[in-house]
């Protein structure tokens, strides 16, 4: 091996490129600028201001946050519904005044002044939400409408009201504890906030008027079509945003208990920066509220940052319009530039070394090339499509699993008449029958499921423990391939690759990473484990015939493993045939102890060579069209039989492919080899010469009719 | 600002380093003619076809067969592959051997002998001149005819044409520097050549200087012949593909291709592909419920194009991926109909056409 081979095979082994396409694809990704641009500013700051984390500083910031936190929730209900609210300065002005007006001038009850103040708030809102959401008016232009208004009430007010409300003096312990009171050393405006955001959480995330409010922003004539009463649903959300300013400017005057004509000032764009930097969509649809006290916590600490380190006032507006820009910047792009990078990144090649192949050429080999399966009968010629797997019952009759989610059957002894015998859906795959009778199915896209004798389809599993590290969430299966069972009746089924559907699988072919697994599900207990993972498109599987260990395939290694059921190499796994001239695919049993497997194409030279170039394929991936990609051979057609020990006792070939390109699967009954193929549209059946004429599956696995 | 945006493009496989091959259209909308056209004698590796005043002769491999009365024994036999023949306005006609020797058959200078020239190794096309001159094009430097797909693997420029006195025997070089000249016809006193690897056809004109006549044809140009009224027809023996192009842009994987790969199975263009299971294929290529698709991606295709006087594509007939006429090196108008040789399927066949006359 040459230093830049090693080179190679090191990079690729060490550097999990697959990662970065598969974070790209979480939702959570969306936080992580946030969180990021979070940590990078509570470092700065704690590292440029002193005494920043003092009790004091921090009992004052939360405060503030408390306040800020609650209008930009409000913003965020009504962003999510694809709403911008810009009254919520002079809002928050009004409800500062008229609380302070209640409290100090009319000498109203603490309680009922808070109450008053809310309902004012909501009012406001619902002004908002009737022109917005019933006229049907545009959001910014009416709130920057009701943004001029209401602050102008505030001024009159504040003419009338402003030298009582500084001259009086408010004897009050609860409206003292509302402004500086604390539960524990946490200030209660942060604990509003907190219950605030906990129920907002609840009401968006798993209510149903949540729900309606995130489908109005996402679509809103989908959401109209589906029935949401749009209007009061977009009416709504102002409301809430009207009471949560009202309350945040409630605290604030008991806070402060002054006011001026810059109370609240400004304020609607501090708001929109820290519900847009959270990762809310401005759009709608798009919006959490953990998003939101993020955003209100970054834009908090910058004020509050700026401000202590004495920065001009005008340059802290400065600032926060910046991060405004930015924040709207990344909401635009963000979205489209990691579906776009996803796709360009998604597939990724690994490095994969396979020995050199066999030469199938030489006559002496034991993969010597023949036409041995162009003389094969074809069964049922253009009436099935792409029969993956083919198996026969106790009366000889004949099923498939084809493309249009169906078991057909063709009807012993001639297989001449053909019925569906179960519509299973998905894309069935690989078959087996248990020993009541039951055929399970392998079905891409769904899982394992069975049919009995009565027709009536059985879903087994679809889900299996998720591994600890994963990325894609690889608990659901989406490409389960072939089962087969075992006999204390535990099913164990390959699962081709957690990346890709059975669309895609030959994606899968181009990475040649091992993204496959073995699955085992256990009826008695109705528990599913994965028992293996990072095989190489694992997929047929055939219990040995003692029953102890089961075979599979790995058909981008071209290699044959056992799995050890019990004994003393319980769990453990060896390599079987290591080193196919094809991709192996299904598995079986056939008589007189010995096993066959078809091999769905030829490896060759050149594809073997890609393999080991990853930086190679990936272009290729990018730069070419799907249906130029290199591929392998899969236009012949090649069973191999072998014995216990792995050993070749012969190979059947197709070499034009004209019978039977692509064989995926091979069964053994009574002396015939039944052959399918998944892109085939017939079956195949050759009689062997030298098998035992009373094989067959069912007697092998179950023994003999009770 | 250029080699910077150059290497950029290299890296990120765009601008001039993306990788197109011209569709199939206009006048190279996809037919089957080819494939319904009449079988006039099958022989091994039919190559290239000449009109004689014996009537139309045909090289395969070592031997001369008529075309038309087809006889048993060949016309003639070499101890050497052909590589180039050509009818001469005199009747006979001229063999290129692919050793570099040529061979005068009938007409005036019967059964002269031309020696080799050791810088004239890859004759691949022959063409009589108007003053009696030979001309000749020279496929590459350093790779004989057989081996053409290893020249297009290596990127290549090497090929040249020359002209020959046959009185004197003295050779010279017109032009250099061609991308395997695959096909010669004179045209006035300019000459005509295919470059195969640049998938264009080049006039020369006779002070030397070569510039473009057409570009961007969808496969490989082969060799020339004239038809009616200024017309010209071209047979392109493979056709280009994205993956071929692709990896002659990856110069780490070709490079490691030919190495350690028999020619056999590389990916590159050929004369007819799917012989052997360890052929390169490709995504599109394979077999849907037992059907070979015509429009799938194929490394050898059959192609033929009439080009009117001002080397504008008219007409083309072809045998798609799914065809059994591939790989045709050699087409030539007579008696109204469109002899060709498929040397990729080892059919010489002809199809009826009436060229339009102006």
């Amino acid at each position: 091996m040459t230093i830049g081979e090693w080179a190679t095979r090191a990079r690729y082994r060490y550097v999990p490129d697959h990662v970065v396409g598969e974070l790209l694809g979480r939702r959570w990704m969306d936080n992580v600028i946030p969180v990021a641009l979070l940590a990078a500013l509570s470092i700065a700051l704690v590292a440029t201001l002193p005494n920043f984390l003092s009790t004091g500083n921090l009992s004052d910031l939360s405060r503030q946050v408390g306040e800020f936190g609650l209008v930009v929730i409000g913003m965020t209900v009504v962003m999510l519904a694809g709403g911008i609210d810009l009254s919520v300065g002079s809002n928050f002005a009004l409800a500062n005044v008229t609380a302070l007006t209640l409290i100090n001038v009319a000498k109203w009850p603490v309680v009922g002044a808070i109450a008053a103040t809310i309902v004012v708030g909501a009012l406001s809102g619902l002004l908002n939400g009737a022109l917005i959401g019933f006229l049907r008016l545009r959001a910014f232009l009416t709130t920057l409408v009701t943004l001029t208004l209401l602050r102008a009430i505030v001024e009159l007010l504040l003419q009338a009201f402003s030298v009582q409300i500084a001259s009086s003096d408010v004897e009050s312990a609860a409206w003292d504890y509302v402004g500086a009171g604390a539960f524990l050393g946490v200030p209660l405006s942060f604990l509003v906030l907190a219950a605030v955001a906990v129920v907002a959480q609840i009401v968006l995330t798993r209510l149903r008027i949540g729900w309606r409010i995130a489908a109005v922003g996402g679509s809103r004539r989908a959401a109209f079509n589906a029935g949401i009463p749009v209007r009061s649903t977009v009416c709504l959300t102002y409301v809430v945003s009207g009471v949560l300013t009202a309350l945040a400017g409630v605290l604030y005057a008991a806070r402060l208990s002054g006011s001026g004509p810059d109370t609240g000032v400004g304020l609607e764009l501090t708001v929109v920066t820290a519900a847009l930097l959270g990762g809310n969509s401005v759009g709608g649809g798009r919006g959490s509220i953990g998003k939101a006290m993020m955003g209100a916590v970054i834009v908090s600490l910058l004020t509050n940052g700026l401000v202590r380190l004495g920065l001009a006032s005008g340059a802290t507006q400065m600032v926060v319009g910046g991060v405004l820009l930015l924040a709207i910047g990344i909401d635009v792009r963000w979205g489209r530039w990691r579906h776009k990078l996803r796709a360009k990144v998604y597939v990724s090649p690994a490095y994969l070394a396979l020995p050199p192949a066999p030469l199938p050429a030489a006559a002496s080999s034991p993969y010597a090339m023949n036409d041995r399966l162009r003389e094969v009968e074809i069964i049922g010629l253009g009436e099935v499509d792409g029969p993956e797997d083919v198996i026969l019952d106790r009366e000889g009759n004949l099923y498939c699993s084809v493309r249009q989610g169906d078991v057909v059957r063709f009807l012993a002894p001639d297989h001449v008449k053909r019925e569906v015998y179960a519509h299973v859906g998905g894309r069935p795959l690989g078959m087996a029958f248990d020993k009541a009778g039951d055929l399970v199915v392998c079905i891409a896209g769904m899982g394992l499921y069975s049919v009995d004798p009565q027709r009536k389809v059985h879903k087994l599993t679809a889900e299996t423990n998720r591994s600890p590290l994963s990325i894609i969430d690889d608990s659901r299966m989406r490409l389960a391939d072939d089962l087969d069972i075992a006999p204390d009746g535990r099913i164990y089924f390959s699962e081709a690759t957690i990346r890709y559907g059975f669309e895609e699988w030959v994606v899968d072919s181009l990475e040649g990473r091992g993204n496959g697994r073995i699955i085992r599900y256990d009826p008695a207990t109705q528990s599913t484990r994965t028992v293996l993972r990072n095989l190489l498109f694992a997929n047929g599987m055939c219990v040995a015939h003692d029953g102890k260990s089961v075979l599979f395939a790995e058909t981008w290694g071209c290699r044959v493993s056992r799995f050890w059921l019990e004994g003393s190499k319980a769990g453990k796994t060896e390599r079987v045939i290591a080193n196919l001239p094809g991709y192996p695919d299904n598995i079986n049993r056939g008589s007189r102890g010995t096993y066959w497997v078809a091999l769905a194409g030829t490896r060759t030279p050149s594809y073997d060579l890609a393999m080991t170039m990853p930086g190679f394929r990936r272009r290729m991936a990018r730069r070419v069209a799907g249906d130029e990609w290199l591929f392998p051979n899969v236009n012949v057609g090649c069973v191999v039989h072998f014995a216990q020990d792995g050993s070749i006792l012969e190979t059947l070939w197709d070499l034009a492919g004209e019978n039977h390109p692509a064989i995926t699967s091979m069964r053994e009954h009574q002396g015939y080899l039944y052959l399918g193929g998944v892109t085939n549209n017939r079956i195949g059946r050759l009689k062997l010469a030298d098998a035992d004429p009373s094989f067959t599956g069912q007697v092998s696995y179950w023994g003999e009719r009770r | 600002m250029t080699p910077l945006r150059g290497a950029l493009d290299r890296w990120l496989g765009r601008g001039k380093a993306s990788i197109t091959t011209p569709p199939l259209d206009g006048a190279f909308r996809p037919n089957d003619l080819l494939d319904a056209a009449p079988v006039v004698l099958e022989t091994p590796a039919p190559d290239s076809l000449a009109a004689t005043a014996l009537g139309l002769i045909v090289s395969s491999r070592n031997s001369l067969l008529r075309v038309d009365k087809p006889t048993p024994a060949p016309l003639a036999s070499f101890d050497a592959e052909i590589s180039a023949l050509v009818g001469l306005p005199d009747g006979g006609a001229v063999v290129g051997l692919a050793d570099g020797r040529l061979l005068f058959l009938g007409g005036r200078r019967d059964g002269t002998t031309i020696a080799a020239d050791r810088r004239i190794g890859c004759i691949t096309a022959l063409a009589p001149a108007a003053d009696g001159a030979l001309l000749l094009a020279n496929g590459s430097a350093d790779q004989p005819p057989a081996d053409w797909k290893r020249d297009l693997m290596l990127k290549n420029v090497s090929g040249s044409v020359w002209r020959l006195d046959p009185e004197s025997g003295a050779r010279t070089q017109l032009a250099g520097a061609l991308a395997y000249p695959n096909g010669l016809l004179e045209e006035r006193d300019t000459i005509l050549v295919s470059e195969s690897w640049r998938a264009a056809l080049t006039r020369i004109s006779l002070g030397g200087r070569s510039a473009p006549a057409l570009e961007d044809l969808p496969a490989y140009p082969g060799r020339l012949s004239r038809g009616a009224s200024g017309a010209i027809w071209l047979a392109l023996f493979a056709p280009r593909s994205q993956l071929v192009e692709f990896v002659l842009s990856e110069d780490g994987y070709r490079r490691r291709m030919i190495e350690t790969i028999d020619p056999e199975f590389w990916v590159a263009p050929c004369l007819r592909s799917s012989r052997s299971p360890f052929e390169p294929t490709q995504q599109g290529g394979v077999k849907q419920l037992g059907v070979l698709k015509p429009w799938s991606p194929s490394r050898s295709y059959g192609l033929v194009a009439r080009l009117d006087a001002a080397l504008r594509p008219v007409v083309s007939f072809h045998s798609r991926a799914n065809g059994r006429r591939h790989g045709l090196t050699s087409c030539l108008m007579c008696d109204g109909r469109l002899y060709f040789a498929a040397k990729g399927d080892g059919v010489v066949a002809a199809h009826a056409y009436e060229e339009p006359t102006p």
